[in-house]
């Protein structure tokens, strides 16, 4: 290491013609035998006189800075865009995936209005309306008398897509909890809820599609009441 | 908006190497280089190499204030990058297939007048200022007063050095790191290697 530094002090002073007698011969003597100390000689010496014009040294320095900035069709950005782009269709993929195995699952028997061609949406649509005659003849029956009283909804509702369906009660009994379980047209079970203490339930239908569904109020297991919404 | 500038504007705007005007010149020239030398074996790279070269001369020539221009900028500044190029392909041809150099010497015939402004000697330039521009600032900082001829006690005074020791042991680490960094480089090799004693001519 010492003498590494010594090396660069004496090729410094070299240039610099600051050697004295003696060190001049010890380091003209180490230049004849040693290529590797005579090519950095060279190169100091070439050094000094390129980085003495400070006016090139600017200009190459702004240069070098608006190419980094500007990039002319540099490619710089490519990896970045194509990592993005993974990203991206993965993100997509994840999404279809969950669309059809979660949202469409949950939802089984629904038809998916994106997936279809506008002829197709039609028939699936108006599918959506036919009447289950089974839970129909039912429909405002209450099953346990004075002690159960539905006030909202009534039996038969028609909601929009996306507007809230509210459930409200009274009952007698205070432990008794309240479940209730929604169908679509088909018989299938679409939602349910857990059993509920209060006297209120708010029903989002954001993700209904539009058709006929049935709600039935059930409380141990009994079924109180039957109802139906259309979804339009 | 784009603002546009005339070939006199830029020109001034280059003498004092003003940074709008190396813009500008980078914004509307360099896609005519890069598809001539594109066009010609080189890539990208080689391109913004030349763009850079290119800048170096007509700096230089523009320096002498009797310099005139018998056609547009745009179209000089071409010719300069194109006969960079031409002579930057028949050289690395050469060391790539002849290991005689004096073979050909007619090849000069693309060559500019000036030593100073011959295409190994600005590829030098570039590779040695792009070295230098990446030590650490204080070196940076240090050789540009160095280089100015400011005296070492007043250097240290500037940066802080406790002494003029101090900067001068600095002054030989900052030096010597560039060298080795330089000798290292692979696209530093060839002058390294090939050039042994020749002097300027």
């Amino acid at each position: 290491m010492k003498e590494t530094e010594n090396l660069s002090e004496w090729i410094e002073r070299f240039q610099l013609n600051e050697l004295d007698q003696n060190e001049q011969i010890r380091f003209l003597s180490l230049l004849e035998r040693n290529p590797l100390l005579r090519r950095e000689v060279e190169l100091d010496k070439e050094l000094n006189t390129i980085l003495s014009d400070e006016n090139l040294l600017q200009l190459s320095e702004k240069f070098f800075l608006i190419r980094d900035r500007t990039g002319h069709g540099r490619n710089k950005w490519i990896p970045v865009l194509i990592a993005a782009s993974i990203i991206f269709l993965l993100t997509i993929g994840i999404l279809i995936l969950v669309t059809e195995k979660g949202l469409v699952k949950k939802f089984n028997d629904q038809p998916v209005a994106g997936k279809s061609s506008e002829k197709n949406k039609g028939d699936y649509l108006s599918a959506n309306f036919i009447p289950i005659p089974e839970f129909e003849i039912l429909i405002g029956s209450t099953t346990r008398g004075p002690s159960f009283n539905l006030k909202m909804p009534q039996s038969r509702t028609i909601i929009s897509r996306g507007t809230d369906l509210v459930f409200e009660w009274t009952s007698a009994e205070i432990q008794n909890q309240v479940k209730i379980e929604l169908f679509n047209n088909k018989g299938k079970k679409v939602f349910e809820s857990l059993p509920y203490p209060g006297n209120r339930f708010t029903l989002s239908t954001t993700f209904f599609n539009p058709g006929i569904y049935y709600w039935k109020i059930i409380i141990d297991e009994e079924l109180i009441s039957l109802g139906c919404m259309k979804v339009l | 908006m784009t603002v546009h500038y005339s070939d006199e504007s830029l020109i001034h705007g280059l003498r004092q190497k003003k940074t709008r005007s190396i813009r500008y010149l980078y914004k509307e020239f360099f896609p005519m280089i890069r598809s001539n030398v594109e066009r010609n074996s080189g890539n990208h790279q080689d391109a913004e190499d030349v763009f850079h070269d290119g800048l170096i001369v007509l700096y230089l020539r523009i320096q002498n204030q009797t310099f005139t221009l018998n056609s547009s900028l745009k179209t000089y500044f071409y010719a300069i990058c194109r006969n960079i190029w031409l002579q930057r392909l028949d050289r690395k041809y050469r060391l790539m297939y002849q290991s005689d150099f004096e073979v050909h010497e007619d090849s000069d015939a693309y060559a500019t007048e000036d030593y100073y402004i011959r295409e190994e000697h600005l590829e030098k330039i570039r590779l040695y200022n792009q070295h230098f521009l990446n030590l650490p600032r204080d070196c940076q900082t240090l050789l540009k007063l160095f280089f100015r001829k400011v005296p070492l006690k007043e250097i240290a005074g500037i940066l802080g050095f406790k002494d003029e020791n101090y900067a001068k042991t600095r002054k030989y680490m900052c030096k010597n790191m560039l060298r080795k960094k330089i000798l290292n480089d692979p696209n530093c090799q060839q002058f390294i290697i090939y050039e042994g004693n020749r002097e300027p001519e």
